[in-house]
């Protein structure tokens, strides 16, 4: 059996870096509300892919750092990172790691349950009201995650375990 | 399922949730402090969140910097690379504008002077000057539900907080919200918690913007119903916010955008932001140069305490030929079209 390791140090940072910076791109346009959480789905790749190093302590940061960027409630997302990676962790347990389509099921579940959460945590500071268009990044990330976890994929090698 | 979790992975997951919990706690406190301070009064606000998040902002400054670098290179090098022709006719038609503008600015120097003389006479308050700056947009968090910008001059440049900010066209883009040493963030007028105060061009009847969330459409609130408000009209800013510069464009009246619900004592107006949100990426910091003094009730209060304190109030202001809307003062002598002179 295969185990995969980070290609290089601080190669799950630097993605999640990068993920901020795509969540936080300078354009705007129609399709802008199709795009989904790319943090979310980096850490869903991670969690699937070194789950044995998936660390809480990183996806908080990271969540402090976007509601800053994003003058949000202070906690916000960092919570809802948290229960990302927490909730990626513990159901890839369950599934094996080669079936495409269960990663799906994952990604939908866990991408609703942020979205739930950022939803209510919203609510708070009256910020809701978008309507059917909230989801639309649900139906991004679908669509989009093939790709991001093939691009993600450049960032770890396969290590045979002994 | 034990099984599986322990083929796997035999240490980290027992951790793991213990993590969880913790972290999960502490964002919720963090939360709650900074929901408790969002609403509370500001006196009794603490500083611990709006530092945190200032350091988070900082942090993050050179991610910022480093997505606008494609972007910024893709400008220059388009530039770099531009048609030597379109170049020409761009700066050819550049410099008519100059031309024009500066007589413009000197038929408004004369008007300002007037104006000054005038008001001065009339004893109102003098008028506050601005002067600008430009900033770059280096990170757009718009997909977030709210409409916030990220610009790259900070109080090192000498922002402030509930700074206004103007874009294309002196229309009103927004206002500063937090600043770090080298960032700002800005609100943007269409944020679904922000209101400006507006005034109906050709009535003067005043009233409320609201955001939408939406870049192209802004509410107006508490506009009677029996008002004529029509497609096409404009709205400026009133300035009753002390914020916002008065009579500043704020937004137009959209095709259709008067609607009157029966039995409703307002009507439903939308209109359209002057600015292009989503095309904007330089934007100008504004600073007023001249606050206006403390006396609030002027035209009140100066009749009555008899001829004592009228001279004293108008003798600060009495002399003032170098005005407030420039900084460079000598301009007043030297004619400013200067530059333009030669090449024209």
């Amino acid at each position: 059996m295969t185990d995969n390791i980070p290609r290089f140090t601080g190669a799950v940072w630097l993605s999640l870096l990068i993920s901020v910076g795509l969540n936080n791109l300078p354009l705007s346009g129609p399709w802008e509300i199709w795009l989904p959480d790319w943090v979310v789905l980096a850490l869903v790749h991670w969690a699937l892919v070194i789950r044995q190093k998936t660390s809480l302590f990183m996806a908080f940061v990271i969540g402090l750092m976007t509601d800053a960027m994003s003058s949000s409630l202070m906690g916000q997302h960092a919570f809802s990172y948290v229960m990302v990676a927490y909730f990626s962790v513990r159901l890839g347990l369950r599934m094996s790691p080669e079936a495409y389509l269960q990663q799906f099921a994952l990604l939908f579940i866990v991408v609703g349950i942020f979205m739930l959460a950022n939803l209510w945590i919203r609510s708070l500071t009256s910020y809701t009201g978008q309507g059917f268009n909230y989801w639309a990044p649900l139906v991004g990330s679908l669509v989009l995650w093939p790709f991001y976890h093939w691009f993600l994929g450049f960032f770890h090698s396969p290590r045979k375990l002994s | 399922m034990e099984a599986t979790i322990n083929d796997i992975d035999h240490h980290s997951t027992p951790g793991l949730s213990f993590q969880f919990v913790v972290f999960s706690l502490i964002a919720l406190t963090l939360m709650a402090f900074d929901y408790f301070d969002r609403t509370s009064a500001p006196e009794q606000r603490s500083n611990i969140i709006p530092a945190v998040r200032t350091g988070f902002n900082m942090v993050s400054y050179p991610l910022q910097v480093m997505v606008d670098a494609p972007f910024k290179m893709y400008d220059y090098t388009t530039a770099f690379f531009a048609d030597h022709t379109l170049m020409l006719a761009e700066n050819e038609k550049l410099r008519k504008q100059l031309l024009r503008y500066s007589v413009k600015y000197r038929d408004m120097q004369i008007l300002e002077q007037q104006n000054e003389r005038l008001r001065a006479l009339m004893k109102a308050e003098k008028r506050p000057g601005y002067t600008f700056t430009m900033a770059e947009i280096l990170s757009a968090a718009e997909n977030r539900g709210r409409q916030v910008v990220t610009l790259n001059k900070g109080t090192r440049d000498g922002v402030f907080e509930k700074q206004v900010v103007v874009g294309q066209g002196g229309n009103i883009f927004g206002q500063v919200i937090e600043v770090t040493p080298f960032s700002s963030n800005v609100l943007l007028l269409t944020d679904r918690l922000h209101t400006i105060p507006v005034r109906h061009q050709r009535t003067g009847m005043k009233a409320l913007a609201n955001g939408t969330g939406k870049p192209t459409i802004l509410d107006l609130k508490s506009v009677e119903a029996t008002t004529d408000v029509r497609e096409g009209d404009l709205f400026v800013s009133s300035g009753l916010d002390k914020l916002f510069p008065p009579d500043f464009p704020v937004a137009r009246v959209l095709p259709d955008g008067v609607q009157y619900v029966p039995g409703s004592q307002f009507a439903n107006i939308r209109a359209e932001p002057l600015l292009n949100f989503d095309d904007t990426r330089e934007v100008l910091l504004l600073w007023r140069v001249e606050p206006i003094p403390q006396q609030m009730p002027a035209a009140v209060a100066i009749p009555q305490p008899s001829a004592n304190v009228q001279p004293g109030l108008q003798a600060v202001p009495e002399r003032e030929e170098t005005r407030t809307p420039e900084t460079t003062t000598p301009a007043t002598n030297t004619p400013p079209q200067e530059p333009v002179g030669n090449d024209g």
